[in-house]
């Protein structure tokens, strides 16, 4: 072992179909430190990290772990070797208890039948990282963040020494992400190296002690933190080209209201008003929780509610999708695979789904038109894919998130509706979003984002609504100096 | 996760899509099938005779099948189909007996088919019920009224003679031979080029997305349920019409045919993806191989294991072709 270098990766290539995911990567990993690996979409962090997991095999190249060629056949054998991995989706099993599951595959048998004895390594594990979580507990009660915890704590039981988390923090709150943080210095401490992939830069700066940067699956940089200046300089490397985020004033037309909303009530939400003008970008942001997604479910029409929606002058009742449709309101959903495209259908049919009356004439549907607007879309809004047949499944986060919103403006929408609309998605593909939420609201159609990311809230829309535990606190205007500290006092249950 | 588009020296894609390849590969073991036949008993497997037996043989499966696609590519099964056909079937009898025209009695029984599917149909999607459960319950409901209504008995007497022209063979075609190709047309027609259609997909791709797509998912379900109820009671009467016999246990098996005859077509049974003309395809395997077996003298029984093991070859080939071409 030298240098105490943990993991050596070398010149390691992957192909998949004629396509090079990895090419020539070679960086060397420092036993006990943090190191980020950051980039775009498709940039190949994934692609490295199965290969490193076990997951998928390498084209070429080699890795040195711990000073030997380290070849795992599954992630079973890699994690049993020492290196353990957060998915970037948890597949916690939900109906065991936090200690049947820590254990899963680790107990200590007697002709199949568990001893109770080795259950007490879990309990000092846990103890060391969240005294809150009670071994007995069912996954089920727990929270994300808890579960993360629970993830983490089972590939200590294994003894792990690498463990490798994939955008640990997309779904925890601000608070939640600060524990996680405390949990990751204290592995440090105690000579576990983490291998953190994330696209929030902040997290970056703040964690980091090295930093790795892929773009298109080459090898940019890998620095020191010490050695880095700013965010720009990490988000220089990851994209090669300078972008900014200024808010712009959008002409809003304050004598046609679009959406009126009095008094919206439902299980979650508390007496929500507001209105919502012609070529407004409105945001509401909050904390995990606050009822964003519960505003735009019932708005769209998922959720039953109480009150009065006033769409165009029109009272809704009994709303739908259908009707909101209809009326021109498409939501672009929180879930991107489970709610907002069929990923094993391909681009061409997923195009015309919330408006089949833009390829058929009675019921029956024109291929050739359907494929036209596929075409159409993909160009329009730079969608990245081999051809229009391609299935969305094999398309990145953000192509998939271009996709949803080419189905929502083949509605025509009045109004669009993004419940995060950027989640998990690269800083390139972010700003193409914004790029087109903001030239929609050009043409007149108001937007509306839900979002618990405030950069992405102050640099896009005109006013602000403060949520916090279903009740609208306020609006902030975006024409003044926004002030996060008082914002974020307002959302955490603050007064205004 | 490989996406990046930038390498545009790519040899061209080739121009079947992923359905085309299945359906080719399964056209190629039908011809092998046959192959096979011929070398067995060269004598009579290439007869018009021979053909016209297989043929014949399939138009249950075939027109059942059409609809059960559409089933299947909602996400669906729809295990009903079996009680429907022969609750249909002894009504048709029932209702000629009763002294209704042929055509009449005909509609009326294929309209309790649409009832009992759509029912079927309707209690799934609006109440988010498994569609294994509750078509296994509306095949025991028909199978039940069957029962009843036929008093547990074969009816055979009292029908008119003119039962037998729904089936009749004309100048040496039957007439279920042109039904099932008119019948798969419509649905080949169906499948590939309506919004229903596309919805289906949609529904059984994920019905969640499909949900807050606008879809209408429980018109979509039950309308594609109804279509199999109809279908299948038309079965039914084609059965009693051709051997002028109607029982509650007349069409044995029939839903699982139809399960396999998809799936070996290429028919996801998670719902998504499916072809009718694979269906077809995959019947006609089906039933080739049936008709081998009783020319080799294989007893009924052991015919079911052949069955089961081609149902279990047919879903590790369609996987792996499926796994192999990533389009």
């Amino acid at each position: 072992m030298d240098n105490g270098k943990v993991l050596e990766i070398r010149n390691i290539s992957k192909h998949f179909a004629g396509v090079l995911a990895l090419n020539d990567v070679s960086f060397d990993i420092v036993k006990g430190s943090c190191h980020c690996l950051i980039g775009e979409n498709g940039a190949g962090k994934s692609t490295l990290i199965k290969i490193l997991t076990g997951a998928l095999k390498r084209s070429s190249g080699e890795v040195i772990y711990e000073g030997k060629p380290w070849d795992p056949q599954s992630t079973r054998e890699a994690m049993r070797s020492g290196i353990g991995c957060l998915f970037q989706e948890l597949n916690v099993v939900e109906q065991l208890r936090v200690e049947e599951y820590v254990c899963l595959g680790l107990e200590e048998t007697t002709f199949g039948i568990i001893r109770k004895r080795s259950n007490t390594k879990v309990f000092d594990i846990l103890a060391k990282i969240d005294k809150s979580i009670d071994p007995k507990q069912m996954i089920e009660e727990l929270s994300v963040a808890k579960r993360q915890v629970v993830e983490i704590a089972k590939a200590l039981a294994m003894d792990s020494d690498v463990i490798i988390m994939d955008e640990p923090t997309s779904p925890l709150s601000a608070e939640e992400s600060r524990h996680l943080f405390d949990v990751i210095r204290d592995l440090k401490a105690q000579g576990i190296t983490i291998i953190y992939i994330t696209h929030r830069l902040e997290e970056v700066l703040e964690l980091a002690d090295y930093v790795t940067v892929l773009r298109d699956g080459k090898h940019i940089a890998t620095k020191p933190k010490s050695e880095i200046e700013d965010r720009q300089e990490l988000i220089r490397m990851m994209i090669g080209k300078n972008i900014f985020e200024n808010y712009m004033p959008n002409t809003i037309n304050e004598n046609h209201k679009l959406i009126e909303i009095k008094g919206m009530r439902n299980r979650k939400l508390k007496n929500i008003s507001f209105d919502l003008y012609e070529g407004e970008i409105l945001g509401f942001y909050g904390l995990i929780g606050a009822g964003k997604t519960e505003i735009a479910r019932a708005i769209y029409g998922l959720d039953p509610f109480e009150g009065e929606l006033i769409l165009n002058g029109k009272k809704i009742t009994n709303a739908s999708p259908q009707k909101s449709l209809k009326g021109g309101v498409a939501l672009i959903p929180e879930e991107r695979r489970t709610q907002g495209i069929c990923t094993s259908l391909s681009i061409v049919t997923n195009m015309p789904m919330m408006n089949y009356k833009s390829v058929s004439k009675n019921g029956i549907v024109s291929n050739i038109r359907q494929r036209q607007l596929a075409k159409r879309y993909i160009e329009e809004i730079d969608v990245a894919c081999r051809n229009e047949n391609q299935t969305v499944a094999y398309l990145s986060g953000g192509n998939q998130q271009k996709v949803i919103i080419g189905k929502c403006l083949n509605v025509c929408p009045k109004v669009m509706l993004l419940d995060e609309p950027t989640r998990g998605i690269d800083v390139g593909a972010k700003q193409e979003i914004y790029n087109i939420v903001r030239k929609l609201a050009k043409t007149g159609c108001s937007t509306i984002i839900f979002s618990s990311e405030l950069a992405e809230i102050s640099c896009l829309c005109d006013r602000i609504g403060l949520l916090y535990e279903g009740e609208l606190k306020g609006f902030v205007s975006n024409q003044e100096m926004l002030d996060s500290q008082r914002i974020m006092h307002i959302v955490t249950g603050g007064t205004l | 996760m490989s996406e990046q588009t930038q390498n545009t020296s790519r040899r061209p894609v080739l121009k079947f899509s992923a359905n085309g390849v299945q359906n080719l590969a399964m056209f190629g073991i039908l011809v092998l099938i046959w192959i096979i036949g011929s070398i067995l008993f060269p004598a009579i497997f290439n007869t018009w005779e021979n053909i016209r037996n297989i043929l014949v043989s399939s138009t249950s499966v075939i027109i059942t099948a059409s609809a059960i696609t559409l089933v299947l590519i909602t996400g669906n099964l729809d295990l009903s189909v079996a009680g429907v056909g022969a609750m249909s079937g002894v009504l048709f009898g029932l209702f000629t007996i009763a002294g209704l025209p042929v055509w009449l009695a005909a509609i009326a029984a294929m309209l309790c088919g649409a009832v009992s599917g759509f029912l079927n149909g309707f209690i799934i999607s609006r109440f988010k019920q498994p569609s294994f459960i509750i078509s296994l319950v509306f095949k025991y409901f028909t199978a039940g009224i069957a029962l009843i209504a036929s008093n547990g008995q074969s009816i055979a007497s009292g029908m008119p003679g003119n039962v037998k022209n729904i089936a009749l063979t004309i100048s040496g075609l039957p007439l279920p031979i042109v039904y099932a190709v008119v019948i798969s047309l419509i649905f080949l027609f169906i499948q590939n080029n309506t919004v229903f259609a596309s919805q289906a997909y949609a529904i059984g791709a994920n019905i969640k997305t499909a949900r807050f797509s606008g879809i209408n998912t429980v018109k979509v379900i039950t309308s594609v349920f109804t279509l199999s109820g109809i279908l299948a009671a038309f079965t039914g009467i084609i059965i009693v019409s051709r051997f002028s016999v109607a029982d509650c246990s007349m069409l044995p098996g029939l839903e699982t045919d139809c399960i396999i005859a998809a799936v070996l077509g290429g028919t996801d049974i998670n719902g998504g993806r499916g072809t009718v003309l694979g269906m077809i395809i995959g019947a006609l395997i089906l039933f080739t191989i049936t008709q081998i077996m009783n020319f080799l003298n294989v007893a009924i029984y052991d015919q079911n294991i052949v069955k089961g093991v081609v149902l279990i070859l047919a879903i590790l080939v369609n996987d792996t072709i499926r796994k192999k071409i990533k389009v």
